[in-house]
């Protein structure tokens, strides 16, 4: 079941590539533009109580999946017609169509290993020591506590350092040559909601 | 074990604690006052000063949001400078009833937190009013 449901969508996401020309495309195109406008209307003028279950899973699959996806596979085909149009034959053609129906499975792997690489921790050998600080001339070390927020500067968006951040973390790693040089800081912040990792939750208030 | 809001050692946190140069930084981008929290302070609607003075004779001195509720706790915030080019500030919800207990307790708590990063000669004894 399962595998035939899989199947069915993958179908439906890779229509647009049985669109053997352009008029095919652009009226597959603007068929899911009706369905868009149907979809985002009824999310608006109706709740989901109010609505069969089948109707409101088919646009929940819409917003979340479907309008994310598609567009890949639609401009896909169309870089593939492109080609055809500009005389593309044979194994090129062949090609750009393989290209084309890799593109999403590409993309998407491509937006992981990026989300991957921005999340890589900062080196050891700077985290393993305390943040040296100076503020207002005075010196101070810091832990890589997750509860501390450095400001560097007047801008509190651009001169924050949040150390619960990977990216935060490696810049400070560099700003200070692994922790070897002070970092000049305006502020420190710590918010004490880190500090309770104890907090009672409902079902431990219960007589 | 679990902590609660009605716990004691709640209330000893502040929801926040920040040690800033007041020339390096917008204060209103963190709802820091513009000016110290002392007797010369310009108090809002429905804001009081709540000040306590802890056993070595230092005055602690807050400005409370008073709600209309009276079953609500209040919302304290404290700026004071505690060494040239930098100043203290803690906010927290101060039970009533045994405010000025829990005022002390707050900023003890704040001030260990500055100990940590700059060492007990900077913050260890708060710089307040000696009456």
């Amino acid at each position: 079941m399962l595998w035939l449901l899989l199947i069915c969508l993958l179908l439906f996401i890779y229509m647009p590539f049985a669109m053997r020309s352009w008029r095919a495309l652009i009226t597959l195109s603007f068929v899911y533009l009706i369905v868009e406008i149907g979809v985002r209307l009824g999310v608006a003028n109706y709740s989901a109580a109010d609505v069969p279950r089948l109707l409101v899973s088919v646009g929940n699959a819409w917003i979340d999946l479907f309008v994310k996806v598609l567009p890949v596979t639609v401009i896909a085909r169309a870089a593939v017609l492109m080609a055809k149009s500009l005389g593309l034959m044979g194994r090129g053609l062949l090609a750009a169509n393989n290209i084309g129906i890799l593109a999403l499975p590409g993309g998407i792997a491509g937006i992981a290993a990026h989300r991957q690489w921005e999340r890589r921790a900062a080196p050891l050998e700077c985290t393993s020591r305390q943040i040296p600080l100076v503020l207002s001339g005075v010196t101070a070390t810091a832990t890589w506590s997750k509860s501390v927020v450095l400001h560097v500067g007047k801008d509190i968006r651009d001169s924050r350092r949040n150390l619960f951040s990977p990216s935060h973390r490696r810049r400070i790693c560099r700003d200070t040559s692994n922790s070897t040089e002070s970092l000049p800081i305006e502020a420190i912040s710590l918010g004490t909601r880190h500090f309770s990792q104890n907090r009672c939750r409902a079902q431990d208030n219960t007589p | 074990m679990c902590k609660n809001w009605n716990d004691d050692d709640w209330h000893r946190k502040p929801h926040k604690v920040i040690i800033f140069n007041p020339s390096g930084i917008r204060l209103g981008d963190f709802g820091i006052p513009r000016n110290p929290t002392n007797t010369g302070f310009q108090l809002g609607d429905n804001e009081r000063l709540v000040s306590a003075t802890n056993e070595g004779g230092v005055t602690i001195t807050a400005v409370c949001h008073v709600p209309t509720d009276p079953d609500r706790s209040l919302y304290c915030n404290m700026r004071r400078p505690i060494v040239k080019g930098i100043s203290l500030y803690w906010e927290a919800n101060l039970p009533r009833g045994k405010i000025e207990e829990y005022l002390l307790r707050t900023d003890d708590f704040a001030r260990s937190t500055c100990a940590d990063l700059f060492g007990k000669h900077l913050c260890e004894v708060p710089t307040g009013t000696r009456p």
